[in-house]
């Protein structure tokens, strides 16, 4: 609730200066910029609960950021963008540093990049978490797992970056990033594993985190076709969470054995292809992502079990500006978990636990209607509505009645957010 | 509320496609200019596109390229003749440049009168006027395709 007030007194006086809002140029301080923005939204879905508790309706979602940066050089940039945000028990409005760089331009086809970056990750991972620059709230789940958002927004490490001309044949951005992510115990990497041993009949409960490396390569080719851009993504990321919990015995499934020091590792490789077009007022997107995943869970001095599976998904998306004020936009999105179980069978057989669990947890089908409405140069407003099929990506902890799984395989999502940046 | 949410998807689609299909279109009525020091007599649309995009920063003798935009009508039209862009979309590719810390938005004036001023004294710079303007103590660069 405080912070919930706080973000509205903080847009309240930031309209306030909404005549003269632009970016702010600090000229006696070597030419600092600062640029920012604030969103406060409302989610209300009529079932299931989409990392908050929506089916109630909740306004625990909304973002702030605030951004300084400098040409110290011709070609030495410099810049920090401070982030909060709230969705759920996510976020939990902590501000941190969403990235801080220097960025050396050798030459327009070469240049580096060292400190905390945003993920190059398909079209739009970038600046997910900046939604004034797109028409909808939400970004599709099948490539932008909102679960995973708050280990997959940044990484901290070096990148090169550049521009390659191909005369006839258009250009080529690429980035290659390598490094580190931040991976939280209490975020929603550590909240899905847990979530998985669960099934089990187990328990975990994460106390460390260990990223062990981060690496993303995207190249972008924009064809001689105006507007038409084609890209591919390959990304990986290394880690450990290790926690205490405990496991059913085998002896008597009545019982638990507990543990401590236990460790879920996992190596995810990711392989993602886009493609843009733009013309005029319009844009259509479409990307597909295939994610192949590689865990063990090792309890010391009793058992390491494997699990090797490959999620899926892909969305169709377009959107058309229609006066300066009025922006539509839509899309179709699917996401399987494990694509070699899209029915849900055996999702269904490992609940040896009896959880509860559903065929439709094992996909998320998700049909979106968007609506951005451009107040002013400065402030925005968003509608958006979902009309969803499955249950994938949600967090158990928060769909759960009496100790089972009560997920529903219809259901919708409505949106509403309300932006000002400058 | 399905059959609303439906109903809200075919609606959108009709219209968009009414919307689609109308289109604007721009005539050729802008002169990229640039400051006296720079050498470049013509350019390709595709250069003129990755100077304006923040993807080319310097000229070819090395100098940096200082890019300026307008807020006039001319602005619009420009950037549809040579960036197939809209105002919009321009406006949110340089968003996205500085919410992710790559670069910062160019400097914007008013009148092809203030574009005038600045191309003509500051090095290296490069900006566009209506073409009915007199392009004074500027050089003129071609546009080719």
């Amino acid at each position: 609730m405080k912070r919930y007030i706080s973000t509205i007194t903080a847009m309240l006086v930031a309209l306030a200066f909404t005549g003269s809002a632009a970016a702010i140029d600090l000229d006696d301080f070597g030419g600092v910029e600062i640029h920012g923005f604030i969103s406060q939204g409302y989610l209300k879905s009529d079932d299931n609960n989409f990392f908050a508790e929506t089916s109630d309706g909740t306004s625990q979602f909304n973002e702030m950021g605030i951004n300084f940066s400098t040409e110290v050089t011709d070609q030495l940039r410099m810049g920090v963008q401070l982030f909060a945000r709230n969705l759920g028990d996510f976020g939990g409005g902590d501000i941190e540093v969403d990235w801080a760089f220097a960025d050396y331009r050798f030459r327009d086809e070469f240049g580096l990049r060292a400190g905390k970056m945003k993920l190059a990750y398909g079209l739009y991972n970038e600046t997910r978490d900046v939604d004034f620059l797109r028409t909808g709230v939400f970004l599709p789940t099948s490539i932008y797992n909102e679960a995973w958002r708050d280990s997959f927004a940044s990484i901290q490490g070096a990148g090169a970056y550049g521009t390659l001309e191909a005369g006839a044949a258009g250009s080529f951005d690429y980035q290659f990033l390598a490094g580190l992510s931040d991976i939280d115990t209490d975020g929603g990497i550590a909240t899905s594993l847990s979530d998985q041993l669960r099934l089990t009949g187990g328990d975990f409960n994460t106390y460390d985190t260990n990223s062990n490396h981060t690496y993303s390569g995207v190249i972008f080719w924009n064809s001689p076709v105006e507007g038409l851009r084609f890209g591919g993504t390959i990304a990986e990321m290394d880690f450990e969470i290790t926690g205490a919990g405990s496991v059913p015995n085998p002896m008597d499934p009545s019982t638990s054995i507990p543990f401590d020091n236990a460790v879920i590792s996992c190596n995810s490789k990711a392989y993602v292809a886009s493609i843009e077009y733009s013309w005029e007022n319009l844009t259509i997107a479409s990307e597909y992502a295939l994610i192949k995943y590689d865990m063990d869970f090792t309890i010391p001095g009793r058992s390491s079990t494997e699990n090797d599976f490959d999620s899926e998904g892909y969305y169709l998306s377009a959107s058309y500006r229609f006066t300066d004020w009025f922006e539509l936009g839509a899309y179709y999105s699917e996401y399987y978990p494990d694509k070699d179980d899209k029915d849900g069978d055996d999702y269904v057989k490992k609940d040896m636990a009896g959880f509860g669990v559903h065929d439709y947890d094992a996909w998320l089908k998700d049909a979106c209607l968007s609506t951005r409405f451009d107040i002013n140069e400065y402030w925005i407003i968003k509608l958006e509505g979902h009309i969803m099929d499955g249950a994938a990506t949600l967090m158990k902890d928060q769909n759960m009645v009496d100790g089972k799984l009560a997920t529903e395989e219809d259901w919708y999502l409505l949106a509403a957010k309300m932006t000002f940046n400058f | 509320m399905k059959k609303f949410l439906l109903s809200g998807f075919f609606i959108a689609g009709a219209v968009c496609l009414l919307f689609v299909f109308s289109g604007q279109s721009f005539a050729a009525d802008s002169l990229l200019i640039a400051n006296k020091d720079v050498s470049a007599a013509s350019l390709s649309k595709s250069e003129v596109k990755q100077i304006f995009l923040g993807k080319k920063t310097a000229w070819d003798d090395g100098k940096k390229i200082n890019l300026i935009t307008q807020k006039s009508a001319s602005h619009d039209a420009f950037l549809q003749e040579n960036l197939a862009m809209t105002s919009k979309k321009y406006k949110t590719y340089w968003k996205k440049m500085v919410f992710t810390g790559k670069g910062n938005a160019p400097k914007s004036v008013d009148t092809d009168q203030d574009v005038l001023a600045y191309v003509s004294s500051n090095s290296g710079a490069v900006g566009y006027i209506s073409s009915g303007t007199s392009a004074d103590n500027v050089n003129v660069i071609t546009v080719t395709d």
